[in-house]
């Protein structure tokens, strides 16, 4: 009776070492630092560097470079980098240096009350914590300050955010001492309460005493009074704790944090300084709400102020929105102080350094000096600028890198270094991208003035007047001049296939023979051309398949944008063959298409219609018929005693080794063999109820199967030799993680019945009952895909007639085309039908014997669709120069930039991808400095799915 | 009815006890298990081996070791015999876990401990033979601890080691932050250096006055002549334990909750003096302090509670675990599981964690006993250390393995076929009722039964 519940226990708690385990958790340790540079440069658009002469009026310098050696800064350059130093270029990227935090709240989750000078807030810096939330907003260095509000609290100290413990350190641990004037101080002093021990005889309890000091008055005398206690204690006698860490802090030469928030608060902080005047301690004054109305007061006895300017964000966080406050805090303090000459130090914010300068140079401060109270003046004011704060030469290499222009709303921090090293980055993967520009041409003929576009994950995400800013995006503000436009197409072009002089037919999976970008590609990229429809310069009769790639790509799956785009067939002869012989190979395209279209319409139907009565009674004898078999076979065979057969039979098995505890014997296998294949099962050791069940093969000596369990590991497997008839020998493997030894003795012979529960295999592509699929034509395929809108038509002809021909043919079957190559085609434009474009030569001239036409113009007062082709492999990249040429000769810019973009993705049926800026699309864009077509206009970027082409 | 049958349960348990520690008291006879696997942690695995106990002492193990004629046979035939388990740090069995003050070195764990507390039963019947019972962490500076085995009537019998160590804890007690502990911590022992100079100052007088000298030199000097007088009768309750754990007397075990505490732990130990006999207690996030951890003196002891470190992204708020064993196992930092109620289990954990099964087995026996500085009696069967053993029916990582008997200094204190209070737990209460029943009626029986025999006579 107790044996079996025990065994009942035993294997629950096996179990529960199972999946309780450890499979379930990571590796142990942590990541270990990437390799990072010790001696590099950085390269940015600007750095601030308020300390240089030729710093503009915002502090940044524009031309120099950041040299880092040893976690320091070595110095900011001019001209060329030094020999051998790895550059870091930041592109457009603005460089700060970390700022400095006057307010840390990132331990504020387990603060207690101050308990008087005795409590250093060093002490509770954890260099392991998690300083991500503190790095987004690109803070390197805070003063860690003293909870609660006690009349004197405590000392602040220093600290910085460094992504290691050789980097996260304590710059300072005595900063300041932190005394509260504000009205609302709660508490009195720590030491008058909880004597921390019993009373007894000769201890007596003391009472608790009332909190001091209880006035405005008193403070003043309390301060002066302990100041001066603490003075005379001098290290002799039975001493106060309190009172001699207040003495040690008289002697370290830091300054007193008065904490006064109203305008009385700040009038009594000033008194109190002015009777402690005589004990020599430097001040500065925080929280100072109301320090406006003090500003003169302020500027008169010279302290420094940290303003901590409103937030909404904080209150949203204490949940006192609701809180009424009699007074408030001007963001126009800072300037009004600034004047009177008082160095202001910004925070509050909610944390958000950057948009308390912002908020405080919207409310008069200068760019430069809001920069700097969060930089440089913290830095002094806590005593470490000889380490932090700025770029000077010998700082600490703390640094952030911004996506902009640190005041601005739009900027966000995007990588932060400590000490020289990058502490943290936000994630690059796939990053948003916000591009702005004076105008945006969306390729169809809109324009967007002053607005942007957003692309994330290389789609256009929104376009408009003002899009979302996802904090993480690069920003791209490329002015008011300039000039946005889709990526252009090339129609026409040979990349990739310059010395090809294969002759494909239409089978022959071109995309296939496609790498990668090469670097012929990257020019083309650079010139503007996105997207190119790529096919060997040679083509046969039956036509071939044509390739849309794209220019510059992270990878092959993002090069090819469509394996077949377009089908490119080659014409010649008399019109009448042509006419015929295209008829032909149209109708019977159009005829397999059909028969394709009507099967999938049927199929759906099918699969939509499978619940319903009709094919139910079909397929339930289906079922039955075969499980029957099975079971006859299996009942057949059971009996059925081959004697020859080595493996087939009932196995009596012992495990061994590895996790097992000690050696289980008596467990039953049951294997069947059929010709190599195996299958079986074996008594779970943990289940005994149920066995598992493997499957496998047999060479007539090895048997390696995989067991059907579910273990945390792996895949089971199962190998064993027959050594000798009868005796099986060799290991069952947990995932390669351990193995168990395996030894088996056959105890009976002949093939037992395996049920071995099978994955429903898919569903085949004829259904049973369903319609029945058209025979594949590989050749057909392609000008399948033509019939059904996924693909487009090139057409290379021979002279003027068959322009006429082939539009005629092609305007019977509906189908766009464009026709290459058609000299002397300004005598047909008339006769051209439906949906016909040409594809301008790259003389932009047709030209016959007898005449010269400039053809872009032409076309275009005819209404004639027109495309721009390059025919090239590395010349591809004069598309642009052709299509400004063509405007040169009057083609309309309007027409133009359509024929490179939204007509060109139209007529090859491209336009649910490229050709235009929509939402959707992929985020390939050209930003020019001014008029696209203009021969004095730069193109300044191009950016293929939202990754700039550099 | 069902009253009375609970008072008799706990009336045979408590005469269990009573026979068992009667039992303790006679460690004069001579002991021998035999025919048993022996897994003895240090030094090999014996297959089949004897283990001989006199005076409650292993004299000799191996696979030939005869019996001699007095002494008392256990059959330990294919069972394995495994040290008695240690568990470095304990508060279950205590009145309260916690005192409520900040700094309580004059309290003593002596006074808490109930030795009724039916955690000492259960501890007994997982296998522990020796538990260190202290303060629990919620303390600045917390009580006396003290060394026992499961197994006593009062606290005096159960005691192994009487004055074991103190609590000291970096991580703050409730309501408190890093700064307000430390500089509570720091106070204390500031304090202690000033008194013990006031009195050491006093001692060098009164010494000086009972030669019949006058005292000629400055107080500095005083008291550093006078240091070497202070004996411990002089010295203030408050302060005693304090001074004992400066001199070496007394250990101090420290609680690192947090990665960054080790660092505090180490500047305090280097500062007070107390860095030799220091054990530190780790949280679950320390492992990313490990290097901290490296050449310390003793195992760190990891509390079962602590074996696995949950860190969420502050950004992405995905869930990390990590089993810090496995690190520390990685890192070769040894380590003692503790305040585990399975522990056994516990240390098939780690191997299930990838943790070797040598240092698994280590970190439930010798380490506990390094941890607390009591491996030369205690943690693996070697000879001359006590015989404190468990005899298991399998191999101590099987799930399927009981713990069948436990010696405490070579006295069969527990076995399992006369645990009552198992058998109940292990049958469905119906079946207790029948059982008890079937019993009761079988006594009755064999109460009349003698009647009737006389009766025939």
């Amino acid at each position: 009776m107790q044996r079996n519940h025990s065994s009942v226990l035993a294997i629950l708690a096996a179990l529960l070492v199972l999946t309780h385990g450890g499979a379930a958790f990571t590796a142990p340790g942590h990541q270990e630092d990437e390799k990072q540079p010790t001696h590099y440069v950085v390269k940015a658009a600007k750095i601030f560097a308020p300390h240089l002469a030729e710093a503009d009026a915002e502090g940044f310098v524009s031309d120099r470079w950041l040299e880092v050696a040893d976690g320091r800064v070595k110095q900011l350059g001019l001209g060329a980098p030094p020999e051998g130093v790895e550059v870091m270029d930041m592109g457009a990227a603005w460089l700060m240096p970390g700022l400095v935090d006057m307010g840390a709240e990132v331990f504020r989750g387990m603060d207690s009350d101050g308990i008087g000078p005795r409590y250093v807030a060093a002490d509770k810096f954890n260099p392991f914590a998690d300083f991500k939330s503190v790095w987004d907003m690109g803070v390197t260095t805070a003063r860690l300050g003293v909870p609660g509000k006690r009349f004197i609290a405590g000392q602040g100290s220093v600290v910085k955010f460094g992504g290691s413990p050789e980097t996260a350190v304590v710059l300072a641990r005595v900063a300041d001492l932190q005394v509260n004037f504000n009205d609302d101080r709660g508490r009195g002093e720590a030491d008058f309460e909880n004597v921390p021990f019993p009373s007894s005889a000769d201890v007596p309890y003391e009472p608790k005493p009332e909190p001091k000091p209880q006035t405005r008055l008193g403070r003043i005398a309390a301060l002066k009074g302990d100041l001066a206690a603490a003075r005379a204690l001098a290290g002799a006698g039975p001493e106060d704790a309190r009172l001699r860490a207040l003495a040690d802090f008289m002697t370290s030469g830091r300054p007193l944090r008065i904490d006064a928030r109203r305008a009385a608060d700040i009038a009594q902080a000033l008194e109190a300084l002015r009777a402690i005047d005589a004990f020599g301690l430097s001040a500065y004054i925080a929280g100072a709400d109301e320090s406006l109305a003090m500003a003169e007061s302020l500027g008169r006895a010279g302290l420094p102020v940290v303003f901590e300017v409103d937030n909404a964000l904080a209150r949203l966080n204490d949940a006192d929105w609701n809180e009424v406050r009699p007074w408030r805090r001007d963001p126009s303090a800072p300037a009004a102080l600034e004047k009177m000459g008082v160095p202001v130090i910004l925070g509050g914010a909610g944390s958000d350094l950057l948009m308390a300068a912002s908020i405080a140079v919207g409310a008069g401060l200068s760019p430069r000096s809001a920069l700097e109270a969060i930089s440089s003046r913290p830095a002094r004011l806590l005593g470490v600028a000889d380490r932090v704060g700025s770029l000077e030469t010998g700082r600490d290499a703390d640094f952030i890198v911004l996506n902009g222009d640190p005041l601005s709303s739009l900027s966000h921090v995007q990588q932060v270094f400590v000490g020289g090293r990058r502490a943290w980055e936000r994630k690059v993967e796939d990053r948003p991208l916000v591009v702005r520009a004076g105008r945006i041409l969306d390729g169809l003929g809109g324009v967007i003035l002053d607005g942007e576009i957003l692309i994330e994950k290389g789609k256009i995400v929104a376009v408009g007047r003002s899009v979302p800013h996802p904090k993480n995006a690069d920003f791209v503000d490329a002015g008011p001049g300039a000039t946005v436009t889709p990526g252009f197409i090339d129609v026409h072009s040979h990349l990739g296939f310059e010395n090809d002089r294969a002759v494909p037919a239409p089978d022959v999976p071109l995309a296939d023979a496609l790498g990668g970008p090469g670097p012929e590609f990257a020019d083309v990229a650079r010139a503007g051309v996105t997207t190119a429809l790529v096919s060997p310069p040679r083509v046969g009769g039956g036509g071939a398949q044509v390739a849309a790639v794209k220019t510059a790509a992270r990878d092959r799956d993002d090069f090819v944008a469509k394996p077949v785009a377009a089908v490119k067939l080659a014409v010649g002869g008399s019109s009448d063959n042509v006419r015929s012989s295209l008829t032909g190979l149209l109708s019977k395209a159009k005829k397999y298409q059909e028969a394709w279209a009507k099967y999938e319409e049927e199929l759906a139907k099918f699969k939509s219609g499978a619940p319903a009565p009709a094919p139910e009674p079909a397929s339930k004898p289906a079922e039955e018929k075969k499980e029957e078999p099975a079971e006859k076979d299996a009942a057949k065979e059971d009996d059925e005693v081959d004697a020859s057969d080595p493996l087939s039979g009932t196995w009596s098995v012992t495990l061994s080794g590895g996790p097992m505890p000690k050696p289980q014997e008596g467990l039953t296998a049951k294997i069947r063999l059929e010709g190599e294949r195996v299958a079986g099962t074996i008594t779970n050791p943990l289940d005994t109820d149920e066995d598992a069940t493997f499957q496998g093969s047999f060479d007539g000596k090895t048997l390696r199967a995989e067991i059907d369990v579910e273990t945390p590991f792996g895949t089971t497997t199962l190998i064993a030799r027959l050594e000798k008839p009868e005796n099986l020998s060799g290991a069952i493997s947990l995932g390669g993680v351990m193995d168990i030894d395996l030894k088996a003795t056959r105890t009976k012979k002949g093939a037992p019945k395996i049920t071995i529960p099978v994955a429903a295999a898919p569903a085949p592509a004829s259904a049973p009952g369903g319609p029945k699929a058209p025979k594949l034509d590989d050749k057909l395929e392609p000008l399948r895909a033509v019939f059904d809108g996924r693909a487009g038509v090139i057409v290379q002809v021979k002279g003027a007639p068959l322009v006429r021909t082939v539009s005629e043919v092609f305007d019977g079957f509906k189908l766009p085309v464009i026709i290459l190559d058609g000299a002397g085609m300004i005598d047909v434009l008339d006769e051209l039908k439906g949906e016909t474009a040409l594809a301008l030569p790259h003389t932009l001239v047709d030209e016959t014997d007898e005449k010269r036409t400039f053809l872009p113009e032409r076309l275009e007062r005819k209404g004639i669709k027109m495309a721009f082709q390059s025919s090239a492999g590395w010349g591809a990249n004069g598309l642009p120069f052709l299509a400004r040429m063509a405007v040169r000769g009057g083609l309309g810019s309007d027409t133009a930039l359509r024929a490179l973009t939204g007509d060109a993705a139209r007529l090859l049926r491209l336009d649910d991808t490229v050709g235009a800026i929509k939402q959707g699309l992929d985020g390939d864009l050209l930003i020019f400095d001014g008029e696209p077509f203009d021969a004095r206009s730069r193109l300044l970027k191009v950016f293929i799915r939202g990754r700039e082409v550099k | 009815m069902r009253k009375m049958m609970r008072n008799l349960g706990a009336a045979l348990l408590v005469l269990t006890m009573v026979a068992a520690s009667r039992g303790l008291a006679q460690t004069r006879a001579k002991v021998m298990i035999e025919g048993a696997r022996i897994v003895p942690v240090v030094g090999e695995v014996i297959e089949k081996g004897n283990i001989l106990v006199e005076d409650g002492r292993i004299t000799a193990v191996g696979a030939d070791v005869k019996a001699p004629f007095d002494a008392k046979v256990i059959d330990a035939s294919g069972k394995t015999v495994f040290p008695g388990l240690v568990d470095p740090l304990q508060w279950n069995g205590l009145d309260v876990s916690n005192e409520s003050q900040d700094v309580t070195p004059f309290t003593e764990v002596y006074d808490s401990i109930d030795p009724s507390d039916r955690y000492f039963e259960e501890a007994l019947r997982g296998g522990y033979t020796t538990l260190h019972m202290s303060h629990a962490m919620n303390c600045v500076i917390g009580g006396l601890s003290r060394v026992v085995h499961p197994i006593g009537m009062t606290v005096d019998e159960m005691t192994q080691r009487a004055d074991c160590g103190l609590m000291i804890s970096i991580f703050p007690k409730r309501n408190y932050d890093h700064a307000v502990q430390m500089a509570v911590l720091r106070d204390t022992f500031t304090e202690l250096d000033r008194y013990l100079d006031e009195l050491a100052e006093k001692r060098y007088a009164e010494e000086q006055e009972k030669k019949g000298e006058k005292v000629t030199v400055g107080p500095d000097e005083a008291r550093k002549l006078g240091r070497d007088l202070v004996r411990e009768s002089d010295l203030d309750r408050r302060y005693l334990n304090l001074w004992r754990l400066k001199q070496g007397k007394i250990h101090a075990f420290v609680w690192c909750n947090r990665a960054m505490d080790v660092g505090h732990a180490m500047s305090l130990a280097e500062k007070v003096g107390f860095k030799e006999n220091m054990t530190l207690v780790t949280g679950s996030e320390v492992f990313k302090n490990v290097a901290a951890l490296k050449g310390l003196k003793r195992p760190v002891i990891l509390p079962s509670g602590s074996m696995v470190f949950t860190e969420r992204d502050r950004i992405t708020l995905e869930e990390e675990d990590t089993f810090v064993a496995s690190v520390y196992a990685d890192k070769k930092i040894p380590f003692a599981l503790s305040t585990t109620k399975e522990p056994l289990y516990d240390a098939a954990r780690l191997v299930r964690n990838g943790v070797a099964r040598q240092t698994a087995l280590e970190a439930v026996t010798i380490n506990g006993a390094r941890a607390i500085g009591l491996d030369h009696m205690v943690g693996s069967i070697e000879v001359g250390k006590l015989a404190n053993l468990v005899i298991l029916t399998g191999d101590p990582l099987d799930a399927m393995t009981w713990v069948d008997g436990v010696l405490v200094n070579g006295v069969l204190v527990y076995e399992r076929s006369k645990d009552k209070r198992l058998r109940e737990l292990m049958l469905g209460v119906a079946e207790t009722e029948e059982r008890r029943k079937a019993e009761k009626s079988e006594a009755d029986k064999a109460e009349k039964k003698p009647a009737g025999e006389n009766e025939k006579k």
